[in-house]
């Protein structure tokens, strides 16, 4: 048991490190996998903190994969928050078909351009 | 280009492998200009959106240079004033992609041509002659 409880909390980090990653692949499954990495976060912090009687060059590994996979999730979760607009601009929107179709029907007294373009 | 009656709608999707994340500030600082208007769209609404009108009519949606790609990207189209979207996404008055390969004719569209009245009017040998005489 005592070699479980060392051992288990690195199945949950890799996990939620994992399915953050994949997140990133995945976009129309991204909600649910990073709630995932979110939930084997906490899981694998509950685990860590229970497994007091590992040796400590385990606890030691536990430690560097419990931040490891702490920043990648936390940079996932960051990840999904646009940047901030150049001054005089509205902010980055989050797309809805609605309000864009909105705003695209407000403008008609102009010419109006549409760019489609890839981030990198 | 600095007609202030343009509305510019900047969408970013992801579409390439290192598009994991939303648009950062060196994207978005690409498009400085106050006339526009930027959007994160991760689901790819307004590709799909697109992409379901130009099935039909890919030569008025999607231009006469587009890529053949699922996903519609890199990728721009004017619309003149008075074109609305009701039930489906209208016909383009010019549309094309990639950009860097259209960008050229869209800004020759654009840009309105000079007014008459401001047209050099060359100084003819003979007026300068008459000029001197007076």
């Amino acid at each position: 048991m005592a070699a479980l409880s060392c051992c288990l909390p690195l199945g949950p980090f890799l996990l939620a490190a994992g399915s953050a990653g994949a997140s990133g692949l995945f976009v129309s499954l991204q909600p649910y996998l990073i709630a995932f990495a979110v939930l084997m976060l906490v899981m694998g912090f509950v685990q860590a903190f229970r497994g007091r009687r590992c040796t400590r060059r385990r606890r030691i590994t536990n430690i560097a994969v419990l931040i490891c996979s702490t920043a990648l999730v936390a940079a996932m979760l960051f990840a999904h928050v646009p940047a901030s607009a150049p001054q005089g601009q509205p902010a980055v929107a989050a797309f809805r078909l609605d309000s864009f179709r909105q705003a695209f029907n407000a403008a008609a007294d102009r010419r109006r351009v549409v760019v489609l373009l890839s981030p990198t | 280009m600095h007609d202030p009656n343009v509305r510019v709608f900047v969408v970013w999707e992801p579409v390439l492998l290192t598009d994991w994340h939303a648009p950062d500030s060196g994207a978005v600082g690409r498009v400085p200009d106050t006339r526009a208007m930027q959007y994160w769209d991760p689901q790819h609404a307004l590709s799909g959106e697109i992409r379901r009108v130009a099935d039909s009519n890919p030569q008025g949606v999607l231009g006469e240079h587009r890529l053949r790609a699922k996903v519609v990207w890199d990728f721009v189209a004017l619309y003149p004033p008075g074109v609305r979207w009701g039930d489906t996404w209208p016909t383009a008055q010019f549309a094309g992609a990639p950009v860097v390969r259209v960008i050229d004719d869209l800004r020759r569209i654009l840009t309105p041509p000079p007014p008459r009245d401001s047209a050099v009017r060359p100084v003819l040998p003979r007026e300068q002659s008459l000029h001197r005489r007076a």
